[in-house]
């Protein structure tokens, strides 16, 4: 009887991990499923191309899914570019990415604004209603980081809004930073204030860089630092003459050379953009 | 057809009444005090349509009426149906086919004739053009004439010389040839050869001189020649003239001979109605047919010679301009014949005049509802009968006729006539709300009766009785008060108009209702709005019940030019300038409104604008003041966008000046239409000036950006994602709860208008100088910090 009560036993936890192991496989089953979804949201390459002679994006998610988003559009002859990092990353920043795309889209197709500021000012509505945020003390802060362009490629101008985060532009081996405001787009400690637009006039083959923070943010090298944003302007900077490929190559190889063995802490996403008057 | 418009001229003192536009949902009052010449527009109107007048209508100054209207014309009303266009000038027939309107000026050309004609910008001009040329070609056979004399003479004077000439000339040839022959004798003849040589040496010159002369002849003979040409050809352009010129004079005689024996008609008659005799009355009868008959033959004389004229005239100009005789003869038939061709302004304007409205005329009060009258009175039209035409109506509105009475079976009868009653009574009790003592309801009742032997002669003869009743009293109409029958005559004499709904009709009534009490006078007005789909009704009137306050648009105003001077013309002010009209004339007006607005604090001269409720008025209002418009702009709030034509109204009386704001939806933009139309008469450049809306904004809530609407208005935070006006409403808050918080909120914190976000400045930036744009005069904008 003892011994086939071990048996028993035996033959449970083999049932129990046998369980575990389908649970695991389904799980990243749904995660691989999720994030297919996740890409269809994003442009297509062959959409991008036509509208973007010269592009890069190096999006390196930490897991399978993303709360790292990029956004292209365009909409009477204005091009509309967006880079959005979600708070949290994994499935919770994934479905964040997921509403901050719809409504980019879906505010830019009611074409109801004045400009990129007026867009995150209605976009900040609708994540505040979605996540039913009211500023109450116990609720959830989640918002979104994000930068938007709207480019006029005729009369080489851009309108410029940020939610924390900024837009780099490089001309001739220089750095212009346009910074964003210091809000989300999302519920903050702060009333809600009207974003900022920006207006910048643009030159041909400026580079535009649209990114995350999870490039200057992660930690490694040899004194397992911070990458930190100098260095990353420089990396930018330093490659900006570069076709997009290598850009792309060389970012990529900087970040993971970077991050060598350390773990990575967060999404990474950084799209560049080379612009070309119409 | 409707009548939109009239225009009158020289009609008693009306001297010039200027285009007056009747109101466009057909019911018209004409206000003004006592001897202003209200009544003188329904009259004028009135002969308008029967195209007669009398003589107290003719003014002092020997000048004849003119009164001129303009119809609309409706879906049905087809030009091309009620004229030839055939006979019009091609070239205006696309103008008349593009035509909603159409004007008919009746003048009078003396106390007894007059004509009616199209008086259409187009026609008219064409006209004018024509009878300018007329006149020219006039002036020129004129001037011809006389210079055609004094070339003929000159002519044959030339003539003349020349033959004096030539008879010398030939003389000459005459004598030198006879020397010649001499020489030639002498030199054939001669034995001295000295002789000989001189005569040789003559004969040569004398030969050279006999060939100048005879050329000098030939020529002398052919300038003869066309010296005869030219003075016939001057004669036949004379003879043409004088042709002319005589039928022109027969003409004038003609005219002159029509007159005279108008003149000698018009004495006659004059005579006639003097004459007591009847041997007088006969032989004035006779001379008045002789006269009659003579005047006929000279007016028939006279439309030959007139036409005779016009084809010699074309004729004359023609043979002037050095033309053919017989050739211009041709062409000019040809014209003349295309041209009389054409329909005369008179033959058109009476073609039309087929068409206009039927206008009837309510003046008869004494025709009041009979106690009763003969069914025979009834049915054979004895229009002397008592009380026929109010009885006539009657059985008009109950949609009787002669067969009804063929009913054999008296009870049948009985029955019809009773429920008759009780359908009439019914319809008439809805018009007439008066109580007889508390609570009963007067009505109306007839019966069939038949005379008896008290009345041989007419015994057995059937007639109708008519009963006012009430649960008190059964009594005849003329037991009752005059005013009970007025309104019972009136409402008959309406119902009836407007069931006989032939031809469209305008009823013109001279002080309805005045021995009514007030509220039957509302009831009057009730009675007018029940009607006025099918029946134009204009009226003059002093009372306060008869006017609608709401449609103000519906009133004329009629004043004499000088306060206080009955003797000075009448003014006749349409409700588009109305505020011209002096206080006395508005004064019924004035008794709905109550006291003067602009003595209220609330209410200025000037700037008045117009919002469509409360919730607008605090916003405009408190951020107005923040703008820097205040003192300068003042906000009235409407009680509902349905309550912005009263509004208008009330200020419009009283002369105040206004504009009309409202935010862009569906229900504003109908009571934005309907202002254009009746307020402000379709004068787009007014009307466009001072109604305006906010366009792309549904509420006044939705000019805030969103972060201001949760900031001030709101003070929440919450994620909004639809209009603010939206947002309002899904969520049932109320506006006013909110637009009150806003005003204090503004208030606590000193809030100023650049504490706004842009969206919001630029929102309001634009609505201000909207606003700006509707008054005056201009001040300088500047936003207060």
């Amino acid at each position: 009887m003892k011994g086939g009560k071990k048996q028993d036993h035996n033959r449970e936890e083999s049932r129990q991990y046998y369980d575990y192991l389908r649970q695991q496989r389904e799980i990243a089953e749904s995660l691989k499923y999720a994030s297919y979804i996740q890409q269809a949201m994003y442009p297509s390459e062959s959409f991008m191309g036509r509208l973007l002679p010269e592009y890069f994006i190096f999006h390196q998610p930490r897991e399978v899914v993303s709360g790292d988003f990029y956004y292209v559009s365009r909409h009477s002859e204005l091009l509309y570019l967006a880079v959005g990092d979600c708070t949290g990353h994994g499935v919770p920043g994934a479905f964040m990415s997921m509403l901050g795309i719809t409504f980019l889209n879906e505010i830019i197709a009611q074409g109801r604004f004045s400009g990129a500021a007026s867009i995150l000012n209605q976009m900040r509505e609708h994540v505040m209603k979605a996540l039913c945020q009211t500023g109450e003390d116990n609720e959830q802060k989640d918002g979104i980081d994000l930068a938007l362009c709207i480019l006029d490629a005729r009369k080489k101008t851009m309108d410029f809004a940020g939610a924390f985060n900024p837009v780099y532009v490089v001309r001739n081996q220089q750095l212009i930073e346009i910074e964003g405001d210091n809000m989300p787009v999302g519920i903050g400690a702060e009333e809600e204030m009207p974003f900022t637009g920006h207006s910048f006039d643009l030159e041909n083959q400026d580079m535009l860089y649209l990114f995350s923070d999870g490039f200057a943010d992660q930690f490694g090298g040899p004194d397992g630092k911070k990458f930190k944003y100098k260095a990353f302007r420089e990396l930018l900077v330093s490659g900006s003459h570069l076709c997009m490929p290598e850009q792309k190559q060389r970012i990529m190889t900087t970040f993971n050379t970077w991050k060598g063995n350390q773990r990575q802490l967060d999404d990474v996403l950084v799209c560049g953009f080379r612009f070309h008057p119409a | 057809m409707k009548i939109s418009a009239f225009h009158i001229r020289n009609y008693r003192s009306i001297i010039d009444s200027g285009k007056c536009y009747l109101s466009p949902d057909n019911i018209t009052a004409l206000i003004g005090q006592n001897e202003s010449g209200k009544t003188s527009v329904l009259e004028a109107l009135r002969s308008f349509y029967e195209s007669r007048i009398t003589d107290d209508v003719l003014r002092s100054d020997q000048t004849f009426p003119e009164i001129t209207c303009t119809f609309l014309l409706e879906e049905n009303d087809r030009l091309d149906e009620m004229i030839d266009f055939s006979r019009l000038p091609a070239e205006l027939h696309d103008a008349f086919r593009q035509k909603t309107e159409i004007t008919l000026n009746r003048k009078w050309l003396n106390s007894r004739k007059n004509v009616i004609s199209v008086a259409e910008p187009e026609l008219l001009t064409h006209f004018e053009a024509l009878e300018k040329t007329v006149i020219e070609t006039d002036q020129l056979i004129a001037r011809s004439f006389l210079e055609l004399i004094k070339q003929t003479e000159n002519s044959a004077r030339d003539l003349h010389l020349l033959e004096t000439l030539v008879d010398s000339a030939r003389k000459e040839v005459n004598t030198r040839h006879n020397r010649l022959e001499d020489l030639k004798h002498i030199i054939s003849r001669s034995k001295r050869p000295d002789e000989r040589i001189t005569a040789e040496q003559e004969l040569e010159t004398t030969q050279q001189q006999q060939s100048d002369n005879e050329t000098n002849l030939k020529e002398k003979l052919i300038q003869i020649e066309h010296g005869k040409a030219k003075l016939k050809d001057l004669a036949e352009k004379l003879n043409t003239c004088k042709l002319y010129h005589e039928i022109s004079g027969r003409v004038k005689d003609l005219v002159e001979e029509a007159k005279v024996k108008a003149g000698l008609i018009h004495d006659a008659e004059h005579q006639y109605e003097l004459c007591s005799s009847e041997k007088e009355n006969r032989l004035i009868i006779k001379r008045l047919e002789q006269l009659r008959t003579s005047y006929n033959y000279v007016q028939e004389e006279l439309r030959n010679q007139t036409a005779n004229l016009s084809l010699r005239r074309k004729i004359t100009s023609r043979v002037l301009d050095g033309k053919d005789l017989k050739e211009s003869e041709i062409e000019a038939v040809k014209e003349y014949e295309q041209e009389s061709g054409l329909a005369s302004l008179e033959e058109m304007g009476q073609k039309l005049f087929n068409h206009v409205p039927l206008f009837e005329f309510f003046e008869d009060f004494s025709s009041l509802l009979p106690n009763k009258i003969d069914l025979e009175d009834l049915l054979n039209e004895n229009t002397h009968a008592e009380g026929y035409k109010a009885a006539r109506n009657f059985l008009c509105v109950a949609g009787l006729n002669a067969d009804f009475f063929r009913e054999k079976n008296h009870r049948i009868l009985k029955q019809k006539i009773e429920n008759l009653n009780s359908e009439i009574t019914i319809d008439f009790q809805d018009y007439w709300r008066q109580n007889v003592g508390k609570n009963d309801k007067i009505r109306i009742n007839f019966e069939l009766e038949h005379y008896d032997y008290t009345q041989p002669e007419k015994s057995g003869k059937p007639y109708l009785e008519f009963w006012i009743k009430d649960k008190q009293e059964r009594l005849y109409p003329k037991q009752r008060s005059r005013g009970v029958r007025w309104f019972l005559s009136f409402y008959l004499e309406l119902k009836a108009t407007a069931k006989e709904n032939t031809r469209n009709r305008v009823m013109l009534i001279d002080e309805p209702g005045l021995s009514l009490h007030a509220r039957a006078q509302e009831d009057v007005l009730k009675v007018f709005e029940d009607l006025r789909e099918n029946l134009q009704i204009i009226y003059c009137t002093h009372s306060p019940s008869l006017i609608d306050i709401q449609k103000l648009y519906r009133i004329i105003a009629v004043q004499r030019a000088k306060d206080n001077d009955e003797k000075s013309e009448t003014v006749v002010l349409d409700a588009r300038s109305l505020h011209e009209a002096s206080t006395d004339t508005l004064s019924p007006i004035y008794s709905l409104m109550g006291t003067r607005l602009n003595d209220k604090q609330f209410i200025f001269p000037k700037n008045n604008i117009i919002v469509e409720d409360n919730v607008t008025y605090y916003y405009l209002d408190s951020l107005s003041r923040l703008y820097g418009f205040e003192d300068y702009i003042h906000f009235i709030p409407a009680s509902g966008p349905e309550n912005i034509p009263m509004l208008a109204n009330i200020l419009f009386g009283w002369k105040i000046d206004f504009g009309v704001l409202t935010m862009d939806n569906p229900v504003n933009a109908q009571v934005l239409e309907f202002l254009r139309n009746t307020t402000f008469f379709r004068n787009d450049d007014a009307a466009n000036r001072k109604i305006r809306s906010y366009q792309g904004f549904t509420g006044i809530e939705d000019l805030f950006s969103t972060i201001d609407f949760k900031r001030f208005i709101l003070q929440q935070r919450i994620g909004i994602t639809v209009r603010n006006s939206e947002f309002i409403i899904s969520n049932g808050i109320s506006r006013l709860i909110l637009a009150t918080d806003f005003c204090s909120k503004l208030q606590k914190d000193g809030t100023v208008f650049k504490e706004f976000d842009d969206e919001t400045k630029k929102n309001f930036d634009k609505l201000f100088r909207l606003i700006k744009s509707m008054a005056e005069p201009e001040p300088v904008l500047q936003p207060s910090n």
